[in-house]
């Protein structure tokens, strides 16, 4: 007889997981040690709905997580559509090279640059808020050349794609290309950067983050913890009414 | 993730979250309060490709979220309530581990740090091998061995508790 499989394989043909291997399922099928293990999570699965209904504890946790709004199409799409081209404003922005420091390797850096009812674009500090209406763009300090991509995901798990593009050239303080202009969303968001040595697709983008979202369990601590080597990441708070 | 999949996710493997949770806290009121917490982050993060393996999937958010509530954690299940939980759950469940080692683990994890708490359970609760773990987190099997022995000692120094220890080519 094969050997027991281990305790989370056993668990997954207990119930019913994808991840149960053929290999497991045929030696639960001849190993009666096995047999009664699975049976015994079945009965207290079976005890444990009936102490923790599942129409109670959907009521319990549904407030604290609204569901999140139908997709909304990455802004530049949207601005597009509506024929606004509310997106394609592309403020001057100064490369703030006084502000770069050189010490060993260059670190991935993310700063905003900001416009705001038409002025040129300036450093913003993204400890002040953002509003509806204001147009950012995106400053990187880039250690080596390679694909971009630039999202962001707020804190009702919506996720917005901004940027996916090659830049060929590393260094400091490298302007991306395009802007973004803010929607009404009042709330936290992360915006992340990632470069990757080859294209990413938007979607594995998307999931890469919310994985470590997902992981973090909310934005700030996702934000602590990180999105990887070649990531970096900007909490900003975007606040009701004008500046 | 929408409230239909999220029920049938709930009545699949809300169990298995819960028992999960216990085993790394010890104490069913925290283990209910986990169990919440992963399902609100399946709810609100949740996509539909996650359901390739769903398990695992949970397991993993359920781990994190142990973690950071032992992180957070004044000790407020007291050692015998914990053992009480421990021994019903798994004399129930037939684990094949004693519930003392259970709770030897449970007791030990709270001193730990997240990287040495997500080695050990992984060692100790799905009784992967050394190899495997590291696999798993990305690390190298040395220290996986060296995090697996920062356990050991947490847990006899500060907790004085001995986890069961398991044989394996070196």
């Amino acid at each position: 007889m094969s050997p027991h499989p281990k305790p989370a394989v056993l668990e997954a043909v207990a119930f019913g997981a994808p991840e149960a291997t053929p290999e497991a399922i045929a030696h639960v099928d001849s190993c009666r040690l096995c047999q009664n293990h699975v049976a015994a999570l079945r009965n207290h699965r079976a005890a444990f709905l009936v102490q923790h209904p599942p129409d109670a504890f959907l009521a319990k946790i549904e407030p604290q997580a609204p569901q999140r709004r139908a997709w909304v199409p990455p802004v530049l799409a949207l601005a597009a559509a509506l024929g606004t081209a509310a997106m394609l404003v592309v403020p001057r922005a100064p490369v703030d090279s006084a502000q770069t420091k050189f010490k060993g390797e260059l670190q991935l850096g993310l700063r905003l640059h900001l416009s705001r009812d038409g002025r040129p674009a300036t450093p913003f500090d993204v400890r002040d808020p953002l509003f509806a209406g204001d147009v950012i763009r995106f400053v990187t300090d880039l250690p080596f050349a390679g694909h971009v991509s630039v999202g962001s995901i707020d804190a009702q798990g919506r996720f917005s794609s901004y940027l996916q593009a090659p830049i060929p050239e590393a260094g400091p303080s490298v302007v991306l290309p395009g802007a973004v202009r803010l929607d009404a969303y009042v709330g936290e968001e992360l915006i992340v950067l990632a470069v990757d040595a080859a294209p990413v697709d938007p979607a594995t983008f998307e999931r890469r983050i919310r994985a470590v979202v997902e992981d973090a369990g909310s934005l700030r601590a996702a934000h602590d913890r990180g999105f990887g080597p070649h990531a970096v990441a900007l909490r900003i708070l975007k606040r009701q009414g004008s500046p | 993730m929408d409230r239909p999949n999220v029920r049938a996710l709930y009545e699949q493997y809300g169990y298995a979250v819960h028992r999960r949770c216990l085993r790394i806290l010890g104490s069913h009121a925290e283990a209910d309060d986990a169990t919440q917490e992963v399902f609100i982050r399946v709810m609100k993060y949740g996509q539909p490709q996650q359901l390739d393996a769903p398990l695992a999937w949970l397991y993993r958010i359920a781990d994190r979220q142990s973690f950071d509530q032992l992180a957070k954690r004044r000790r407020r299940a007291g050692p015998s309530e914990t053992e009480r939980a421990l021994a019903a759950e798994e004399a129930a469940t037939g684990s094949e581990l004693d519930p003392t080692d259970i709770r030897a683990i449970a007791t030990a994890l709270e001193g730990c740090r997240t990287s040495v708490r997500e080695v050990a359970v992984l060692y100790h609760f799905d009784q992967l091998t050394q190899d495997e773990v590291a696999a798993r987190v990305g690390v190298s099997r040395k220290t996986v061995k060296q995090r697996l022995a920062k356990f050991m000692h947490i847990a006899r120094k500060q907790f004085g508790v001995t986890p069961p220890t398991r044989k394996e080519a070196s």
